[in-house]
Order: structure tokens, then sequence, then C-alpha cells
């Protein structure tokens, strides 16, 4: 079976196109299986599908990655391993065998006697599954079952679709790769690596970068196709977002493919620079979506607002957006455009990208000075 | 969704140690002795399938009734530890539902299949501590701590609206009024009705109400209700009950012939219910238990639902139990699954007893099946004889020591003995030597040699070459002993005709020749009958004395 990536910018469908594939292909004897990595996003595709069903149908089913982890990998075979059931998921965090910069001691894989550590992969409990591990638990119950969980996960299911593919690291691509091997199982995958903002530092297991990523699919076999089409943003907003990754791989121009702009919104329309002082007075004139940091940023300027984290904004589209940026995203707008290159990971960078693009008119930043990016004004009251 | 096999601990029959039951794919003739567990094996896939006892939700029906005695006996006996606290525990293995599919089973197949849990809820240890404090005070098993859980192989929760596989219990006891007699009806009306057949009964019901308010008469009798308004400021009328839960189900009732179905004749009743249940409009049912088809059944209607059974099982699997061994002929007897001391199936019986046994159903394999230890007979005349030997050496009849005389009759001796070398019970071949020991006697009993629980007896010698024959030459020593047989033998009548005969020689062929020809068959019969009313006893063929000893 030929198994596909689509490598597509923000705006571009990813969402929709695997709904779509998953209503049409979808039959008593063909169940399709829709995996995304967030919560977020599951509800996200559940509206979508419901958008044109009314109701999901029961061939198509949608979980998250963890629990489709859990649910399909693990807890059939988990006797091999575990014998109580591992009832849930805890969430990690941070690494849950390190303490800061110290590492907790009795966590190791294996304990002395050869067998498998519960708390290298489970809470205290045992019952609940760190998400750190949970993919490389399952990995090891593929091992030792000699590919029992695909096995039977390919007798349940003909197709499995991928949405936000970019934020799957590490022991994921050893099941996204034990998938792809199967003949009687199509997979197809979608996802933007500009977007990936869990690339969790203290997961250690290649692929983690970008380009790592990439070249797994590659090994793997997966037919890649680019799409550089946007349905969300307006044309100076994607050159403004192509500029984030500017020199690196193969992005292609972004093309708007945002059509014409509302009569009430087309007074302004673009990329814009907002100097602190004129913030209120832009709020009040504009009514934009704030994008921040985290929670804490700002409280006061936000009250009144729609207001979301950087994080929580992904796969979200607003007519209006401003971002209240990091001093990074400054020295980006003021000209420094390689001031995420020394970056031990791509996720500030890819923030940036995720919160540029989520404005289907003008995005606005808050910045003192002036920009030195072509198409970047300054708004002024 | 077929059920391969089932795992039962310490439910009802079954104990801690009970072997896996196989199962066929197509239909489970399920036959036993009375306690033998027959009706638990179809409860415990009830339970484990629909999380039903008997018909009623396992919360409500948790008692000390669904443990298995032995496993209380030996609770009671313990210091009563957590840990001695028994657990049920039902298995089935299934195919045809891949999501069940898993690891998570007593035999650690990787198989589908989900199973019930009945255990000791630890939330109520405290609670436990307490009850023990005195352990030789409890008398019983505290079902009160126990809870239970319900999961698939994949070790994902199952419940009613998630499984993926519907079972049915046909068992007539359920229409009793107290039984919950509409939900009983109404769960083999759904297997029988299809989505919108449900949904336009229920639509027609609710209207038919909605009409019942408008109808002249009603509104004028709710008009004079409270026509001075004396009773309450608001307007009090009476009105058909159309809240959305009293739908059809609760209110609509099948009748045949304009009479309310629990009042007409059982057999019907019964015939119907597993009718509509197989028929299967909905296409919902899997697996459908029937207990006893042949209760309340004449033997035309029994062999009319046994042929609709056999045709429409397509595509479900069957479980039934009986105790009929026309039931049991007619399905097919290598579907027989016997539960006794252990467990076995016919799946591997000869194809041409299976089929000789189809075409003639009306031979008594359930009594062979059943009795440990049987003697099989060539006919009548044998059988009594066997029985007034058996009677005089061990004073009682074979049946008060378990042991069953059964005649062959026409289909002979070879497809009784297929059914019996499966099952290993004891027998004892009484055969005619037919005037060739060798060959009648000893080349046919080679074909069983393996099987040493089967054994053969006749007389060795050619000359007696069957029952009469043999009788007779036993008691031609001198003419006394013939005599004094012959007596007992023959009616008066033809005693007087015997006693002309002038030599021993001449009254043995008188006696040989009197069973020849016309009426032969009822002679025989008849001299049996009365040797075995005699007082007086006569010589027995040597053979008969061993047949009837058993070891």
């Amino acid at each position: 079976m030929t198994n596909t990536l689509i490598v597509a910018g923000a705006g571009a469908g990813k969402s929709t196109t695997v709904v779509g594939k998953a209503l049409a292909e979808a039959t008593d004897r063909r169940k399709v299986l829709l995996l995304t990595y967030t919560e977020g996003n599951q509800g996200e595709l559940l509206t979508k599908v419901c958008a044109k069903t009314s109701v999901r149908p029961a061939v198509v089913r949608i979980k998250g990655w963890f629990t489709f982890l859990l649910e399909e990998l693990i807890r059939p075979y988990q006797g091999c391993i575990f014998e109580t059931r591992i009832d849930n998921i805890l969430f990690d965090d941070s690494d849950p065998h390190w303490n800061g910069r110290f590492r907790l001691r009795g966590r190791a894989e294996r304990l002395k006697g050869g067998a498998y550590n519960p708390r290298h992969f489970l809470a205290s409990s045992q019952t609940r599954a760190h998400t750190t591990y949970i993919s490389k638990l399952a990995c090891r119950i593929i091992e030792i079952t000699r590919g029992a969980s695909i096995e039977r996960l390919a007798r349940i299911y003909r197709l499995i679709l991928i949405d936000e593919v970019q934020d799957l690291v590490g022991w994921d691509y050893e099941i996204l790769k034990a998938i792809a091997e199967r003949a009687d199982v199509e997979l197809l995958c979608v996802g933007d690596f500009r977007q990936t903002l869990y690339t969790t530092a203290h997961a250690r297991k290649a692929p983690g970068s970008m380009s790592e990523k990439l070249g797994a699919f590659q090994t793997a076999g997966f037919d890649i196709q680019y799409s550089n089409s946007n349905r969300r943003s307006v044309q100076p907003i994607c050159r403004f977002a192509d500029r984030i990754h500017e020199g690196l791989f193969k992005f292609q121009p972004s093309r708007s493919l945002a059509g014409q702009v509302p009569e009430d919104l087309a007074d302004h329309v673009g990329v814009f620079a907002v100097r602190a002082e004129d913030v209120s007075a832009y709020l009040e004139r504009y009514s934009p979506v704030i994008l921040r940091r985290t929670r804490s940023t700002e409280i006061n300027l936000c009250q009144g607002y729609r207001t979301y984290n950087y994080g929580e904004s992904k796969g979200m589209g607003f007519d209006r957006a401003l971002v209240l940026t990091t001093g990074k995203q400054r020295d980006f707008i003021s000209g420094k455009s390689d001031v995420f290159d020394g970056d031990k990971t791509d996720k500030a960078r890819n923030t940036f990208y995720v919160v540029a693009t989520r404005a289907r008119y003008s995005v606005s930043f808050v910045f003192d000075g002036n920009p030195s990016i072509d198409g970047v004004s300054v708004w002024t009251p | 969704m077929i059920i391969k096999k089932l795992v039962i601990k310490n439910f009802k029959k079954f104990n801690q140690v009970s072997v896996p039951l196989e199962f066929n794919d197509d239909i489970n003739i399920i036959v036993g002795d009375n306690e033998s567990g027959k009706s638990t094996v179809l409860e415990a896939i009830e339970l484990c399938t629909n999380l039903q006892y008997r018909g009623r939700a396992l919360a409500q029906e948790l008692t000390t009734d669904l443990f298995n005695h032995g496993c209380i006996e030996k609770y009671l006996a313990s210091p009563k530890a957590q840990t001695d606290l028994p657990e049920i525990l039902i298995e089935a293995y299934v195919e045809g539902c891949p999501d069940h599919q898993g690891t998570n089973n007593t035999l650690g197949e990787d198989t589908e299949g989900f199973f019930i849990r009945v255990f000791f809820n630890e939330d109520l240890a405290p609670a436990y501590q307490e009850f023990i404090r005195d352990p030789d005070r409890v008398k019983t098993l505290p079902v009160e701590f126990y809870a239970f859980e319900w999961y698939s192989f994949a070790w994902k929760h199952l419940s009613p609206f998630n499984k993926q596989f519907k079972a049915l219990f046909i068992d007539p006891t359920r229409l009793h009024p107290t039984f919950g007699k509409a939900r009983y009806i109404n769960n083999i009306l759904e297997s029988a009705l299809d989505q919108s057949d449900r949904s336009k009964l229920n639509l027609n019901f609710r209207q038919l109400k909605a009409t019942f308010d408008e109808e002249d008469e009603v509104v004028a009798i709710n008009k004079g209700l409270d026509a001075e308004d004396e009773i309450s400021d608001k307007n009090l009328k009476i009105t058909a009950d159309i809240t959305s839960n009293a739908s059809w189900e609760s209110n609509l009732q099948l009748t045949a012939d304009n009479i309310a179905f629990n009042h007409i004749g059982k057999g019907e009743q019964a015939q119907i219910q597993i009718k509509l249940a197989l028929a299967n409009k909905a296409n919902g049912v899997d697996i459908l238990m029937v207990e006893e088809p042949e209760n309340h059944l004449s033997h035309v209607n029994l062999a009319r639902l046994v042929e609709f059974i056999e045709c429409k099982n397509e595509g479900r699997q069957v479980f039934l139990t009986t105790h009929s061994s026309y039931v049991l002929n007619k399905l097919s007897i290598d579907k027989l699954c016997l539960l006794g001391n252990g467990y076995i199936r016919l799946n591997s019986i000869e194809a041409d007893t299976v089929k000789t046994i189809k075409r003639l159903p009306g031979y008594d394999t359930l009594r062979v099946v059943l009795a440990s230890k049987v003697i099989l007979v060539e006919g009548p005349s044998d059988e009594l004889l066997v029985k007034k030997v058996f009677l005089d050496k061990h004073k009682c009849l074979p049946e008060a020591l378990g042991i069953d005389v059964v005649v062959v009759r026409g289909i002979g001796f070879k497809h009784y003995l297929n059914v019996v070398k499966h099952l290993g019970n004891i027998s004892h071949v009484i055969k005619d030597n037919d005037g060739d020991y060798s060959k009648n006697i000893e080349g046919w009993i080679a074909d069983y040699v393996e099987y040493d629980f089967i054994k053969c007896f006749s007389p060795s010698d050619n000359e007696h070459r069957s029952l009469e024959p043999a009788l007779i030459r036993s008691n031609a020593t001198d003419d006394d002993t013939l005599d004094s047989y012959a007596k007992i033998a023959l009616s008066t009548q033809t005693y007087k005709v015997y006693e002309t005969c002038d030599s021993l020689e001449a009254k043995i062929t008188f006696l040989e020749n009197w069973y020849v020809g016309d009426g032969g068959a009822s002679k025989k019969v008849d001299s049996a009958i009365r040797i075995f009313d005699a007082q007086n006893p006569i010589v027995i063929p040597t053979y008969l004395e061993e047949a009837v000893t058993f070891d």
C-alpha cells in the first residue's frame, strides 16, 4: 500500500483533507482511524466530520495519539510486560525520570533481574502510563509480541489518517514505521513541520528535528507531497510567515487562496507593527484576537478580549490577530533574520510561525521602533 | 460473532479447575444428566454476552447462587482472608470481533474475546475486616462485598452500548408474570422486527393515544370532570399517557388468534418464541440459546420446530439443551456437547453414522450417551432376558445401578458403538453369532479392539446361533430340565403339543422350530415375558451371566 505524507503550510486545509478522505473511504469492512496529537484538534476533527454527516459514522473513529497507543497497541498485549491493567495516561510536563537537573534513581528500563521496570514507564500507581515513555512502551510490546499488536490493528483498520503528524517524535516513528510496513493498511499523514510545538527537549530519541523527521518518512518509503496553497491568510501574511523559515528546506513560497477581503474588514489588511503605547487604541479600533506567550502575559491588557496562548491557537483561524511578542520575535522583526538559528530546538521559530499564520486579514505585532522587514508597516492611531 | 470456547470458573456447576468448553460454529446440542450443568453453560453465555443472569441485570442478581458450592465451602473452611474469597470468571473466546483481540485471558492466547469477572471489591476491605472479626461466625459468602467487571481481551471496558454482539436466551419459563414478562417478550420481538418497523409501530402507537384524547365521548367526560371548578382552579383531564417512555413495547402485546400470548398453549408459546427469534429480521442476534425446545411440544410439533431450527440457523450460532434423542439425532449427533465428568464433543464421529441417525431419528441415542454403563441388545426378547438375569444376579433392575439396557433394533450395533467409542461408556454388547462365531463375533469385534470399554458377549457354540437356540440348548441337559424350561417358555396350549414329543432330540427340534416362521417374533417376546415373570429358575447361558457382570 502506498503511504503518503502531505506537507502543507498553515491554512492549506489539511484537516479538511483527512476528514474528507475518512468519510469517503470508510465502510463496514474498511474502518478508518483518524488520529491527532492534541485534544483540541480531536474536537476540531469531530466538528468537521459532523459538519458533513451530523453524526460521526461508527466506522470512522477519532482518537488522540496517546489513547490510540494505550487502547490499540498496549493494553491488548500489556500482559507480556505488566500484569496490572494500565487504566489511563499521565500527561508529563517534563521527563518524569528527571527532577530539574537531577536524574531520578530507580527509573532504568530494566530491573536487576532483567524484567521491565514499571517505574520507567508508569506512574507510581502502576495504572497510568507516562506520556513521555508511552510510545516506547508500545514499541517494546510490538517487539516482544513480534508485531501482534500491529497485526491486530491491521485486522480492524484498513486506513489510518494522522493529522498534525509533525508533533510525533522519537519512538512514535518506530510505530509509524511498523504500520507503514503493512501492505494491508494505508497510512496518510498530514502536517506542517513549521508548526511543531511539542518538540520536547527531553525526548532524546531521533527523529527530533524537522530534517530528521522528513528523513524518517523518506526512509519508510512514504510518498511525500508538498502543498503551498493557503486558504486562510491573505498574501501579505503568507509572505511574512514564509520568511520565518526562509532558507530552510524546500518550502515553496505560499500562495494565498483566501479570496476577496470582506468589505467591512478591507480597511486594514496585512502585517503591522503596533507600538506598546498604541496597543489599547489598536484593540479598541479592531478588536483582534490576542495571542500571548503564557496565561500571565499582560493580564490586564487582555481583559475583555478573546485571548489565546500561543500553543492553544494552533489549528485555529481568526479575522484579525494581535501578537504580544517575545524578545526574539521583536529581534526578527527588527531585521535579525538569523535570531532563531542558534536555538537547540525549533520551538521558538515554529511558535512564531504559528502565531503569524492565525489571521485571515491582519496580523499585528507589538513592536517599538522601525521594522526592517518588507511588508510590515507601522500602525498609527 | 461466534463463540469458539468458554472458560468458566466458580460459576454454579463449574469449579475452579473446570476445563475449557469448545464449541461448534453452528449448532451446539448440550446434553448431560440432570444437574450436570447444561443450563449453567447457557447462563454463562448469557452473563458474559449480555451482562444478564436469567434475563435480569447482573447487578441485581449478584447472589451466592451464582457461586459454585465447592468454592463457597472451601471459603467457609478457610481462614477467610481477603485472598480466600472466590472469584467468578467467565471468558468467551470468540471470532468476528477484531476490536476485542488481545492476550488478556487466562489461557494467554492472542485471540478475540471478552470476560466477566465477579470479585472482591477492595474498596470495601475495612467493612470486610469488620465482618470477619469472628471468622467462625461467618456462615455464608459475603457477596455484598463483591463487584464485577466486563472487559474485552484488549482490556477495554465493555458496556451494553459498545459491545458488538447480541445474544438471545429463549426460556419459556421466563414468560411467568413475575419474571418481567413484557421485557422478555420485547427482547424477542425486537429481534424479529427491523429498525424501521419498530419506529413505525412506536409512531402509530403514539398517534393512537393522541386521538384518544380527541374522541367526543372522552372530551365530554373530561368536561364533566370538574364542571363547577370546585375541585381545582386548574383544568383537570383524563388523557392517554403519551410520555415518551411509554412506548409501544410496554403497551402493545403479542396475540395469537386474538388471544394474549401468555394465555395461549405452552407448546405454541415456546414454538412462536423460538421461531420469532430465529427468523430474526433485525439480524442483530449472533447467538441464540434455547432451553429444552422439546418441552410442551407434541412429537409432530417438535419435528416441525427442529426442522425450522435446522434451516434457519444460518449465520448464527445456536446453543440448545435437550433431553430428547429426537432433537439430538435430527439436528445431527456430531453437534453433541456432552457434559459429565468431563466435556466431550462428538465432532469427529463417522459421517455415515451421522447421516443414518439423522435419517432415522427415532432411536434412543441419548440413553446410550448418558448411561455410564450400557448393555446393548438386539431385540426386545434379549432385553427381557437380560433384565431377568440381572435381577436374579443383583437383586435389582439394571437402571437401579445406573446401567441402561438399550435395544438397537433396525440400525444395528455399529452406529451405537460409533457414538459410544468417542465417549468411553462401558458397553456390553449381546450379539447373536448367527451360526458363525469366528466371523460374526470375533471378526466383528476386532474393529473395536482399541476400545477396551466395549465388550461383546455371544455363545461360542455355533449351534447357539441366537437367544432362543441358546436357551433351549442350555436347558437340554436332560428331559426334566428341558420340560421345566418348556413349561415356562411355552403357553399351556403349546406345551401340550410339546409333550407329545417322544425324545429329547424331538423336543429340542420342536422348540427350535416353534420360533421359526410366521409370528416367530411375537412368540419370542411372549416366551421372554413368561420367563421374566416365572418364579422357577431356568438354566441361563453363560454368556448372558457374563454380560450382566460389570467390574
